[in-house]
């Protein structure tokens, strides 16, 4: 069996008096794309920000690569990529400093060569000397996904990740997450675009209420509802609404 | 309109007291409240006098200064129609543009919304204005408050009814300029024609006597005179301000009242360039809030290149590389402007000792130019920090991202630090080296060459320390209360504002001058040593020991703020996205 990429167990995040997350549990192996589902203000995102450890979690456990990301934060980060739905980028860097200043921090040697071919697969070759200012909401996503796919990340998280790209480069970006998956990566998919979810993941997590509500495949998630509630054959967000419906 | 403009008025002030009160559960904040209370009580409230005895103006004042105002009005109403690339002064945030602007809202009410708005800010000013200082030295609070109402509304119209005409004429083309330029040379050819005029009818008093009474009396019969009936919409409001009893006030304000309505209608009945104005203010405020939501207020210099940064090495590198231009990019000029003055006004103190000096000690210009720029390079140490932002201060927005990064929290500090390090050191250096070579080639009497040498190398020693105690103690204070650093869209107002800036202040000089302590001790120790075994020549070695225990504090304080980075929640002081 393969080490798993990504281990969460018993997370929880709570805010005041608000449980956003409660004893989550789950792991991703190599080549798997889990999708993150849920209603809004299920934790989907709070969830990412724990994973990507930019908020701290109040209890549990998660490793990745093998580090545990409270104890060793570092180790772990440098497996990891997260891309959030609204890209963080430094107004004042251009888009080849963004790339070289995320290959030193990764320590990417051939880094010149892999932007070049990201910067060719995303369209923004002749934009290299462009600050985020002047790009459009759609590039800034692309140099996000840039600098995330520089370092050939084991683990990559994305939030909505098809926010503000056109036609084409949503169909480049379901590509490439598939061929990322197929050489290894495992990827945590959070949308509310639940035909992309469907299409992309190999197992799908429905949170609701900051817990767990249903997790499996689809047609492990669709034969445990069927048995209850004639869920069989039933898309991806004819589940959605009876689980989390059920849920509330 | 009125009920949605008071909607939004008082939901907004609601929202942000609510806000504010639930910020204070953290005695954090409720430290800052009550030192901002106390601060507010100290300069202002404990001044005021309750007893009654107001008025103590002198009567002629209570004529010059109406006058002055006049002019000063003048003066005021001028750059909306000079300067034509002004900003637009109806402006429209980015709520307002999405829910008003589709919405079945006619343009006069949109103007009307705006105006009342302003307006309502206006008389909050005036009241406090009048409360502050208005009732002690106009002798009526009423009447005073009703004037600086009338005189700040009857500029704010005034500046938008000339950005609609100006952009009108704008839109029109060359023809349009042209008729902006006639109409701007016309009124200064009508007022010349009237100054000239009133000049023939007035005896000029004699400068050698003239005293408070005597100007007043010569300002009374210059208001007889065609130029002084011209500028009478100009003084009005502040002559109801000052009026001596109710039938002036009543006639003062009328006037400026009746200046204040027809002017607001010709702004309503204006169809040109709202659109236009309105959007590109607009736009220009969308920028500017999103550059604050993005740490910083200023330009990006793109044009400024940067090296290429080799992938290999240690990783916190590519943060301090990444501060350096941004340094460069945004605060470069101003690091330059920082100078400047600095050196112009060291010049000009060594002019003034030279002119009080004998001779034979005073310096020469080559030495004034040095000891200039000397000064600049210490003066950096403070200014430089508190100029170049490019650290923590600058990147809290992008904390998301500072977070996922394969580096401790001390590395993070280190990086951010170093940038912003890098770009004053070079600065100083500069400073010093240039201050060394222009000293050798000019005249310093009472500096010999060998101590100019020795005190340039101790200067270049000590401050690269000093500077990276001063970026610490301002990026501790973004690490330890977030919530005081003016970032993101929501900034700190009121008294707690007032209260944090103070603490802030404070606790940044206490910490400075805790952390200067031990180097102080220590280099003086070294200094004393090296100084009776060798004489000054050696007092480099004393800023090498001082800047070492600088540089050992610094090391520990960079591990602590590391290790806060490491632990932030950033949920606790923010909501959670």
């Amino acid at each position: 069996m393969t080490e798993p990429i990504l281990e969460v167990r018993g997370l929880t995040k709570i805010y005041g008096a608000l449980r956003a997350v409660s004893d989550l549990g789950f792991s991703l192996e190599p080549g798997e794309i889990l999708g993150l589902v849920g209603p809004n203000g299920a934790g989907k995102t709070t969830t990412l920000r724990c994973l990507a450890g930019i908020i701290p979690a109040t209890r549990g456990e998660v490793r990745i690569g093998g580090f545990d990301l409270f104890r060793a934060p570092v180790q772990a980060r440098q497996h990891l990529a997260f891309l959030p739905d609204e890209p963080r980028l430094f107004e004042y860097l251009t888009v080849r400093e963004h790339l070289n200043l995320t290959a030193r921090l990764y320590g990417v040697k051939d880094w010149v060569v892999r932007a070049e071919a990201l910067l060719r697969e995303l369209e923004l070759l002749d934009k290299q000397d462009v600050l985020p200012s002047e790009l459009s909401r759609g590039m800034k996503q692309k140099l996000s996904i840039a600098c995330g796919f520089l370092h050939d990340p084991r683990l990559i998280l994305l939030d909505e990740p098809l926010t503000g790209l056109d036609p084409i480069g949503i169909r480049k970006m379901k590509q490439s997450l598939k061929a990322r998956a197929e050489a290894g990566a495992a990827l945590l998919l959070s949308s509310h675009l639940l035909p992309l979810v469907e299409e992309l993941c190999t197992r799908i997590l429905v949170i609701a209420g900051g817990r767990a509500v249903a997790y499996g495949t689809l047609d492990e998630i669709r034969s445990a509802l069927g048995a209850q509630t004639n869920g069989e054959g039933a898309s991806l967000e004819d589940l959605f609404i009876r689980i989390t419906q059920a849920a509330s | 309109m009125l009920s949605i403009l008071w909607f939004i008025v008082a939901a907004s002030a609601k929202n942000r007291v609510r806000a504010q009160l639930r910020r204070l559960k953290q005695p954090r904040y409720l430290v800052a409240t009550i030192a901002g209370l106390l601060y507010f009580w100290s300069v202002f409230l404990r001044r005021l006098r309750w007893d009654g005895a107001f008025g103590d103006l002198p009567a002629p004042m209570r004529v010059l200064i109406p006058f002055g105002a006049g002019l000063v009005g003048v003066l005021l109403i001028l750059p909306p129609w000079l300067f034509p690339k002004q900003r637009a002064a109806l402006t429209f945030s980015e709520a307002e543009i999405q829910l008003l602007f589709p919405g079945p809202v006619s343009r006069t009410s949109l103007i009307l919304y705006k105006l009342a708005r302003s307006f309502l800010l206006i008389f909050i000013s005036a009241a406090i204005a009048t409360l502050l200082f208005g009732m002690r030295i106009s002798g009526h609070g009423l009447w005073f408050l009703v004037g600086m109402w009338l005189a700040l509304a009857l500029l704010t119209v005034h500046e938008i009814a000339a950005s609609f005409a100006r952009e009108a004429l704008w839109l029109r083309g060359a023809r349009g300029v042209a008729v902006l330029f006639a109409g701007i040379g016309a009124v200064v050819l009508g007022a010349a024609a009237l100054v000239f005029r009133s000049l023939q009818q007035l005896s000029l008093p004699d400068p050698d006597t003239l005293d408070l009474a005597g100007l007043a009396a010569f300002v009374e019969q210059v208001e007889r005179t065609p130029i002084g009936r011209a500028l009478l919409p100009f003084r009005a409001p502040i002559e109801a301000a000052f009026a001596p009893d109710w039938i002036h006030f009543a006639r003062a304000a009328a006037l400026a009242a009746a200046v204040l309505f027809a002017l607001t209608l010709l702004l309503l009945r204006s169809d040109h360039a709202f659109e236009e104005a309105s959007v590109i203010a607009a736009e220009r405020r969308a920028r500017q809030l999103e550059a604050r939501r993005t740490g910083h207020r200023r330009l990006v210099h793109s044009q400024v290149r940067s090296r290429h940064l080799p992938a290999t090495g240690r990783p916190e590198w590519a943060l301090a590389w990444k501060g350096r231009i941004a340094a460069r990019r945004l605060f470069g000029p101003q690091l330059f402007g920082l100078v400047i003055p600095v050196v112009g006004l060291s010049g000009m103190l060594v002019l003034m000792v030279r002119m009080g000096a004998p001779i034979h000690t005073a310096p020469g210009w080559n030495g004034a130019l040095g000891l200039g720029l000397f000064l600049s390079a210490l003066l950096l140490v403070v200014l430089g920090p508190n100029a170049v932002r490019a650290d923590l201060r600058m990147d809290l927005p992008q904390m998301d991202l500072l977070r996922t990064l394969p580096l401790s929290g001390a590395q993070v500090v280190a990086g951010e630090l170093l940038g912003p390090l890098g770009v004053i050191v070079t600065a100083q250096w500069a400073c010093l080296g240039l201050a060394l070579v222009v000293s050798l080639a000019g005249e310093l009497p009472q500096v010999p060459v060998p101590l100019r040498i020795v005190l340039v190398l101790s200067a270049a020693v000590l401050t690269p320390t000093l500077t990276l105690l001063g970026l610490i103690v301002h990026n501790a204070a973004v690490l330890l209360f977030p919530g005081w650093v003016a970032v993101g869209i929501e900034r700190a107002r009121g008294f707690e504002a007032m209260g944090q800036r103070l603490l802030t202040f404070v606790g940044g000089f206490v910490v400075w001058m805790v952390a200067l302590l031990p180097a102080a001790l220590l280099g003086g120790v070294a200094l004393l040593v090296v100084w009776t075994l060798a004489g000054p020549i050696l007092a480099p070695l004393a800023a090498v020991v001082a800047s070492a225990v600088l540089g050992f504090e610094a090391f520990f304080a960079v591990v602590l703020l590391g290790r806060r980075f490491d632990a932030w929640d950033l949920t606790l002081e923010a909501p959670p996205g």
